[in-house]
């Protein structure tokens, strides 16, 4: 097997939620004293998903929290599924995250617009305070997430938000970010 | 010392977001800083200007977990153009990577994934050092990598592929101890075979660090303080390279900077003991 298919093979075991054969394994990996061959490639496949998983916790804080670990993690293995990261850096793992929900949100349900607006405005914010100074965002929501967003980060957990549109702007002071309703 | 002329900057800790705040208002207690270079290329926010603060105090190398130079995609220009320019903007050291590959197919699972050690990997590795190294400007310097898989198309140890890639690339080499001793435990060798097989005029750095064992294999999650083992084997692989700079990897459950400050000077109090 040339170096290029082995690669194709083990991305693929181990981004994939289904596990190969075992036999299948046992063609490519050695096993050691103590692990046969798939319980040792298992490490780099609970690894894979691990790693993804906690970055996008990492960068939702708010969503998490409205959300609750278990939900957020549905969501983020299906959006990780369907959108594997494909650029050098972690930074960008959920530049389509709001796209997605958006795209496999069910069309006659309301709520999904606050996990939609949500996402939107913590992808923003993370841009923003890692970006150029001057960068700006102007933003329209359908629920009130600023406020939502800032009380969660504070450390409160405020009611879960009714319907108001809104707009809203995310900018920088110096290396503040500023987040306010206009 | 090392053949490249490289400074033996003493010993350091990997810069972490947790010890920003303290690190701008108190002296450090360390001689050297080590970044992962992906968390600063893009930054044009507070990260960066953090790192500039302390790059204009304390001596910066450059460490990446996404060179992929082991996988059979072409190499990433535009990455490597923002290495070379976040390398020149904080005057790093040097610029070291891991012995993997992280993706293929435009892909990138962020793992540090093994390869097999066989003739084929070893030419394309060679190929691709030094291709970076003429991007670069400057030597590379690889890191051994901890694994959990072998594969059964390897024809050599790891070590003989990791000595014979710095010779044929001609670059340097991160001798990580804990990823020795990690992957001799998960694939059954004598961590020394490996060790006392490391062309020694090659070796730049050391990294140290912790691990979770899990009874049976060990994760190298830079977690906790490092184990006597580990520190047994990093005062043979000192006098076995004669020294080089030292970095202490701490990140997973990071504690407060005082107790990674003590695991560093521990680091130096283990080597310069034995010296005198």
């Amino acid at each position: 097997m040339t170096l290029a298919a082995l690669q194709q093979w083990m991305q693929h075991a181990i981004t994939n939620p289904a596990a190969p054969a075992p036999e299948e394994v046992d063609r490519y990996i050695t096993p050691s004293r103590r692990a046969s061959a798939i319980q040792r490639l298992s490490v780099y496949s609970r690894a894979y998903s691990a790693r993804l998983q906690s970055a996008m916790r990492a960068e939702h804080p708010v969503l998490l929290h409205l959300l609750g670990r278990e939900t957020f993690d549905a969501y983020t293995a299906a959006y990780l599924h369907a959108c594997p990261p494909r650029t050098y850096t972690l930074a960008d793992l959920s530049t389509r995250f709001a796209a997605w929900l958006r795209e496999t949100a069910p069309p006659e349900e309301p709520w999904p617009a606050l996990i939609i607006d949500l996402a939107t405005l913590e992808r923003a914010f993370l841009e923003i305070f890692d970006g150029p100074s001057s960068a700006r965002r102007e933003l329209t929501f359908r629920y009130p997430v600023v406020a939502y967003f800032q009380a969660v980060r504070a450390g409160e957990d405020p009611p879960v938000p009714e319907p108001r549109a809104n707009n809203a702007s995310i900018s920088r002071r110096g290396y503040d970010v500023i987040v306010e309703e206009t | 010392m090392n053949r490249f002329g490289f400074p033996q900057l003493g010993f350091g800790a990997g810069l972490r977001t947790p010890h920003f705040a303290h690190l701008l208002e108190h002296e450090a207690g360390v001689d050297f800083f080590e970044i992962i270079s992906e968390n600063f290329m893009d930054s044009g926010g507070r990260p960066r200007a953090v790192l500039d603060r302390i790059a204009a105090r304390y001596p910066v190398v450059m460490h990446g977990v996404s060179l992929s130079i082991g996988s059979v995609d072409p190499l990433d220009r535009d990455y490597l153009r923002k290495l070379r320019q976040l390398a020149d903007g904080i005057g790093a050291r040097w610029i070291s990577d891991h012995l993997c590959w992280t993706g293929v197919a435009g892909r990138n699972t962020h793992d540090l994934l093994p390869l097999p050690t066989d003739e084929e990997t070893l030419a394309h590795v060679v190929s691709r050092i030094r291709t970076v190294q003429d991007l670069l400007g400057r030597p590379l310097v690889i890191e051994n990598p901890s694994t959990y898989v072998g594969f059964t198309s390897s024809t050599m140890p790891e070590w003989e592929f990791l000595a014979r890639m710095a010779e044929e690339a001609d670059c340097g080499l991160l001798l990580d101890i804990n990823n020795i001793y990690v992957s001799a435990f998960n694939h059954d060798f004598d961590p020394l075979d490996y060790l006392h097989a490391i062309p020694a005029d090659r070796v730049v750095q050391f990294h140290l660090a912790g691990h979770t064992h899990h009874g049976t294999h060990i994760v190298d999650t830079h977690i906790g303080p490092i184990i006597d083992d580990v520190w047994s084997l990093y005062s043979q692989a000192w006098d076995h390279c004669g020294g080089a700079a030292t970095l202490i990897e701490w990140d997973e459950e990071i504690p407060a900077w005082p107790v990674l400050q003590a695991e560093v000077r521990k680091a130096a109090a283990t080597v310069m003991q034995e010296a005198r």
